[in-house]
């Protein structure tokens, strides 16, 4: 690094080499149609060496993978298959061939302008804010849990949890919808008062099964619980 | 648990450095303020550091900067310096503070390739701190330094101030991370000695020190010109608002009727807010402790209220210059009549068989004149009160340069007195309907035989006589007949009392948004979201070592529907939630009045 | 052959009552028979999902909508997903329905049935033929029944009034009575549970001071329609005009507590008729042996187990010849009148006199006697032999 660099310039060159990925998202989140696209190109070379095949409890196929920085922390990432563009256009092609006969016979062109705007319209809600492409949970040791949720416009969602308030992450069973389901779920404690706080379900938009959760609970208790291995060592020879 | 190192990205030395910050609570996370390089004299070392110790700092915690450890960096760093770590054990003997730390790194690498944490015991030796992953996180200093930290529980943290005989549970980490950074910031200044070389060649070498403004502070002039200005205007204002409170804490107020009929003008309560508001603005400044954890309330209530007489000015600017106050104070009497005519007709038609259904004629007749009567009487009342109302508009609506939620208000009020006649209708008519239905339903209670016990609150059963049950049956089908009748007048007479009710709540649901709107927030928020934090977000990076994990830890934006949920003003009128329209339906069908849910005193039409 | 049992009713802990009781107490004997066993229920507030009791008993707290009396509606099909996915998550082999007034366990009657499973029903209560509310049951009864493998009945005559409602043949349909913990009601002075409060000491009956002073009558029910308050309270005027050396003790709650508090203004007789209220299930038993005579006015029942604890803390007991009562305990334990005012007042009397004259039996041999009557694991092993009989024709 130069001799002189002024704090912001420094800042910018960080910027540049670590933290490169999430200011690229932020920038999607921004741009969705954009990030829609991205995400379909991304969606493609998914397959990472760590990633394995899974079902979710609906039978749908999901890529479960895995980071695990040597006890330190580990990251599990479920990602679904991207919105495929064929399906998007399927679905403004159906609705526009609906339309476009409506509003040659009933003579309002305005009709099938506010169609297709609303179609517009619907996908970027869909895109941004129903369609999630990744969910993932990382937990760091000492530091703490991180449930974070991408959709499929690149906008992503992150919500941090101190360990202090982490009492545990539990594997738990409900009723969702018309189903009996597992679901994991970080506990989160009242550091005021004592007892729970909140119980924030992992993996929701996903629904995994339950080997896979598994998988998940162990890694995470294995992160949460580690006793340290006691070896001294002294500075002054 | 591993131990966490905070250190700032901008801060990763060239050269070897000693590490200046502070230790986190009782954790094991060391906060890495600024960076320090060789070479120093440590005596000077020590004496900067007591010149930027904070002078409050929060009682539950001690934030005051120290040296924690020495950060080395070497080309290779298989090869360690046995100078270097000869220069570190004598330096953990110099500062003989509470932990040493001591962080290798390769050159022109970002993370570094080892980070071992020294404790001292009680001996005074240091020994190597078990197990020995460290989590190092980078964080952004820039943005650390000029946020505000406004997570969920910074609230409770408010509160711990209160209590600080409990010392046994500690704010979050990360609030206590802001807080050291903010109550630190005497060391992101530049030194004073600046100016003075000759005392700075006298006491020795200066310290080098580097974090994010280490080449001169940043600032705006505006900002700095703003806060010059901040004490001379707060002085000004609160002279003013001395000459102007007599009127509001005159005891004058305080006598029998006048509090209630405060309580009914909308006009009067929202000068009130506007003068607490202003005494709020111009009030000295209470300095909380951790200055960074608190919404900014003072700067959120001035931008409500240069919105507010903004918005004024420009409603007087369109409607003065073009006359549009003479035409409705002409309308005014035109539309009375027009309205009186209405209502006589809509009474006429009441008095025959309305949309076809068969009433009692003579009920109804005497009804309607009743209410005719009253239509009269309106109309020369409102004939008294117009000469006044032209004049009262016209300088009541110079109010509006102070905000135009008070012309609002005074809408709210003139709509009041010019519907006063509804009102009473209302009133009449329920109270009638009121009337004959608890008549029947006691009687439908004689009917079966039981009667209400007052004393006890339930119904008991009863014995009655033949004579009472005949006559009680008697009054029942009178009043059962005599029902519809009522209850039409009512019904039409709700409507409109509902339709005047339903005009004044959305003026008073505009003033509410116009009071509560946290402009400044907003606008911050949506210009530089990170300047308000909700919350941090942690990225793993890349790994250079085996014990070391390489986080950075990022600033999450607050929501923006969280930022109008927490810095949400509160305003004197629209306190009464609006009532649910099934609790609407009851009130109407029992025949209770519908209180006016726009304003806090008891209401009034 | 280990079952894997599947209680389904829409009444359930943290509801109390009979049903209640017997669903769980016989869950808790199964499980320590070596079978599986769940119960399925539907959510009371926020008890919803999936709850575990003692024995790792799992409860499933449907999110169904109670829609009257704490029974959901009977449309067959909105448990149809829920109940499936239970059925074969607990790889459930037979199905106990309980309590004809369950909306939930008919719903599992059928599916049961067009899952091809075994399924047992449990009825608890007699019903009339008469009134349009028994008429529309009836008809429920009778279509959910005819999938139903096999019935239970608390007693010989719920049997015969099950067979002639659902028009199922008696021979499908078991009696096994239900029973009572008989540790729990024991005879001997009140103890009062170490953790209940000095208010709930404060709270039981003061007639307890004063047992030398008169007989204390006891009667413990729901104040409803059905266990004749209205005929309880004549007898109560009666009584009181008559005998001055009875006291009453009422516990429970319910619509018709104003009667007995009009009777009690009316006579004047706040000193010798105390009205409780509510009761916990613990203070029951310190009630009761705070009593002499035990009075029961039910106008229908089918197995009536006030009866059966009162007679186990070794009190006299008066009750009215309906239902099931009269199998319940034997005669020389129970006193039985006809469902009149002034036959029950002959009874009570009766027994006060045997009372007064010493020559009631002792506490501690009624007691002896009605412990070996019944039991919660006969029961069990009863209704296991049912299943077993059910699923092996279930098979052929």
């Amino acid at each position: 690094m130069g001799a002189v660099l002024t704090g912001r310039e420094r800042n910018y060159h960080y910027n540049c080499a670590l933290g490169s990925t999430r200011a690229a998202n932020r920038q999607l989140a921004w741009t969705p149609i954009l990030g829609s696209f991205g995400t379909l190109r991304r969606g493609r070379r998914m397959e990472e060496p760590g990633a394995t095949r899974m079902a979710s409890c609906r039978g749908d196929p999901l890529v479960f993978s895995e980071r695990k920085q040597h006890g330190l922390s580990i990251e599990y990432t479920l990602s679904s298959p991207g919105v495929s563009l064929s399906s998007l256009l399927c679905c403004t092609l159906a609705v526009w061939t609906v339309t476009y006969p409506v509003s040659t016979y009933a003579q309002a062109p305005a009709l099938l302008a506010s169609a297709t705007v609303i179609v517009m319209l619907g996908i970027l809600v869909y895109l941004h804010w129903i369609r999630v492409q990744h969910e993932s949970i990382l937990v760091i040791s000492g530091t703490g849990v991180q449930l974070s949720t991408c959709f499929a416009s690149g906008r992503c969602d992150t919500h941090f949890i101190e360990m202090d308030v982490v009492q545990d992450i539990v594997i738990n069973e409900g009723i969702h919808r018309q189903a009996v389901i597992y679901y994991l779920c970080v506990l989160v404690r009242n550091n005021q008062k004592n007892g729970l706080k909140a119980i924030l379900p992992v993996f929701l938009a996903a629904r995994p099964r339950l080997d896979c959760l598994r998988k998940v609970y162990r890694g995470c208790q294995e992160i949460l619980h580690t006793e340290p291995n006691i070896s001294t060592c002294v500075m002054d020879r | 648990m591993a131990a966490k190192v905070y250190f700032p990205s901008c801060c990763l030395p060239a050269q070897s450095a000693v590490l200046l910050g502070c230790k986190l609570g009782r954790r094991d996370s060391f906060l890495v303020l600024a960076t320090m390089s060789f070479p120093f004299t440590p005596n000077r070392v020590k004496s900067f550091l007591a010149s930027v110790a904070p002078r409050d700092t929060p009682p539950w915690c001690d934030f005051r900067p120290e040296v924690l450890g020495i950060c080395n960096v070497s080309a290779d760093w298989r090869v360690l310096d046995d100078e270097s770590s000869l220069t570190a054990h004598s330096l953990c003997k110099i500062f003989n503070g509470e932990a040493w730390l001591e962080v290798e790194l390769h050159a022109g690498s970002t993370s570094p390739s080892s980070c071992n944490i020294y404790r001292r015991d009680t001996n005074g030796h240091y020994n190597l701190r078990s197990p020995r992953t460290v989590v190092f996180a980078h964080y952004n200093q820039r943005e650390a330094v000029t946020v505000r930290w406004l997570a969920e529980d910074s609230s409770d943290f408010t509160s711990m101030e209160e209590q600080t005989a409990d010392v046994t549970k500690e704010p979050s980490e990360m609030a206590l991370f802001f807080t050291a950074l903010s109550c630190n910031e005497q060391i992101f200044l530049p030194p004073p000695c600046e100016d003075d070389l000759e005392e700075k060649q006298s006491t020795g070498s200066s310290v080098c020190l580097r974090h994010w403004q280490d080449a001169g502070p940043e600032g705006s002039i505006v900002v700095e010109l703003g806060k010059a200005a901040c004490r001379p205007i707060r002085r000004v204002g609160a002279w003013f608002l001395a000459l102007v409170a007599p009127l509001f804490i005159c005891r004058l107020w305080t006598i029998a009727p006048l509090p209630w009929i405060g309580d009914c003008l909308s006009t009067w309560l929202q000068l009130h807010h506007q003068h607490d508001r202003l005494r709020v603005v111009f009030s000295p400044p209470v300095v909380k402790v951790p200055p960074r954890l608190t919404p900014p309330r003072c700067a959120d209530m001035i931008c409500s209220m240069l919105l507010d007489s903004l918005l004024g000015l420009l409603l007087i600017s369109h409607i003065y210059p073009h006359g549009h106050l003479e035409a409705a104070t002409d309308a005014l009497p035109v539309f009375t009549q027009a309205v009186a005519g209405h209502l006589q007709e809509l009474l006429q038609w009441l008095m025959g068989a309305p949309a076809g259904l068969k009433l009692n004629s003579t009920l109804a007749c005497t009804l309607g004149r009743f209410f005719l009567y009253h239509i009269h009487l309106w109309l020369s009342y409102v004939s008294m009160l117009v000469p006044y109302v032209g004049p009262v508009l016209w300088y009541g609506g110079l109010l509006a340069t102070l905000g135009v939620s008070l012309l609002l208000s005074m809408l709210i009020d003139i709509t009041s007195l010019l519907t006063v006649h509804v009102y009473c209708f209302y009133v009449y008519a329920a109270r009638l309907y009121r009337l004959q239905v608890c008549g029947l339903s006691s009687l439908w209670r004689l009917f079966r035989g039981k009667k209400w016990n007052v004393l006890r609150h339930r119904v008991d059963s009863c014995q009655y006589d033949v004579d009472q049950l005949f006559l009680g049956t008697l009054l029942f089908t009178i009043l059962l007949f005599l029902l519809p009748t009522t209850a039409l007048f009512y019904l039409v007479f709700t409507l409109l009392r509902l339709m005047v009710i339903g005009g004044q709540v959305v003026l008073s649901r505009t003033i509410w948004l116009i009071n509560g709107l946290p402009v400044f927030s907003l606008v911050q928020r949506l210009l530089c979201g990170y300047n308000l934090a909700g919350g941090v977000e942690f990225e793993v990076l890349t790994q250079t070592s085996k014990s070391i994990l390489n986080v950075s830890m990022q600033i999450q934006p607050l929501s923006v529907w969280a930022v109008l949920r927490r810095f949400w003003l509160p305003s004197r009128v629209m306190v009464h939630r609006s009532p649910n329209p099934t609790q609407l339906v009851a009130t109407i069908l029992s025949g209770e009045l519908v209180q006016p849910w726009y304003r806090g005193g008891s209401g009034w039409g | 052959m280990p079952h894997s049992i599947c209680m389904v009713s829409d009444f359930f802990h943290p509801n109390a009552g009979g049903v209640e009781s017997h669903v769980y107490q016989l869950s808790q004997c199964l499980v320590e028979r070596g079978h599986r066993v769940v119960v399925v229920t539907h959510a009371y507030g926020d008890r919803a999902g999936i709850r575990y009791l003692t024995n790792g008993l799992r409860v499933y707290y449907l999110p169904l909508r109670p829609m009257y009396n704490q029974a959901t509606a009977p449309t067959l099909f909105h448990s149809l997903a829920l109940l499936r996915c239970v059925f074969i998550r607990e790889h459930v082999t037979v199905v106990h329905a309980h309590s004809a007034f369950s909306s939930l366990a008919h719903d599992a009657l059928f599916h049961a049935a067009s899952f091809g499973l075994a399924s047992i029903f449990t009825d608890h209560s007699l019903f009339g033929f008469a009134d349009v509310s028994s008429v529309l049951t009836n008809a429920l009864l009778r279509a959910s029944l005819g999938g139903a493998t096999r019935a239970i009945c608390v007693s010989h005559t719920g049997r015969e009034n099950t067979a002639l409602r659902a028009a199922m043949p008696p021979g499908r349909i078991s009696v096994i009575p239900n029973a009572v913990d008989a540790t729990r009601f024991t005879p001997g002075p009140p103890t009062g549970n170490p953790d209940s409060t000095c208010h709930d000491r404060a709270h039981l009956p003061r007639s307890v001071d004063r047992r030398c002073a008169g007989v204390t009558v006891v009667i413990i029910s729901r104040l409803v329609y059905r266990k004749g308050v209205d005929l309880l309270a004549g007898v109560l005027a009666q009584l009181a005009a008559t005998r001055s050396d009875l006291n009453f003790v009422i516990g429970g709650e319910g619509p018709k507590r104003i009667v007995l508090e009009e009777l009690r203004e009316q006579h004047c007789l706040h000193d010798r008729v105390t009205l409780l209220g509510a009761l916990d299930h613990r203070q029951v038993r310190d009630v009761l042996v705070g009593g002499d005579i035990f009075l029961n006015t039910s106008l229908t029942e089918a197995f009536c187990m006030a009866i059966v604890e009162a007679a186990s803390c070794g009190l006299q007991v008066v009750s009215t010849h309906v239902g099931g009562v009269p199998e319940v305990l034997p005669p020389d334990l129970l006193t039985l009148c006809k469902p009149t005012v002034r036959d029950l007042c002959a009874g009570v009397i009766a027994a006060a006199d045997r009372l007064l004259a010493g020559k009631a039996p002792d506490r501690a041999t009624t007691h002896a006697r009605v412990r070996d009557f019944y039991d919660w694991r006969d029961v069990a092993s009863r209704t296991e032999k049912v299943s077993n009989d059910d699923s092996s024709q279930n098979d052929n």
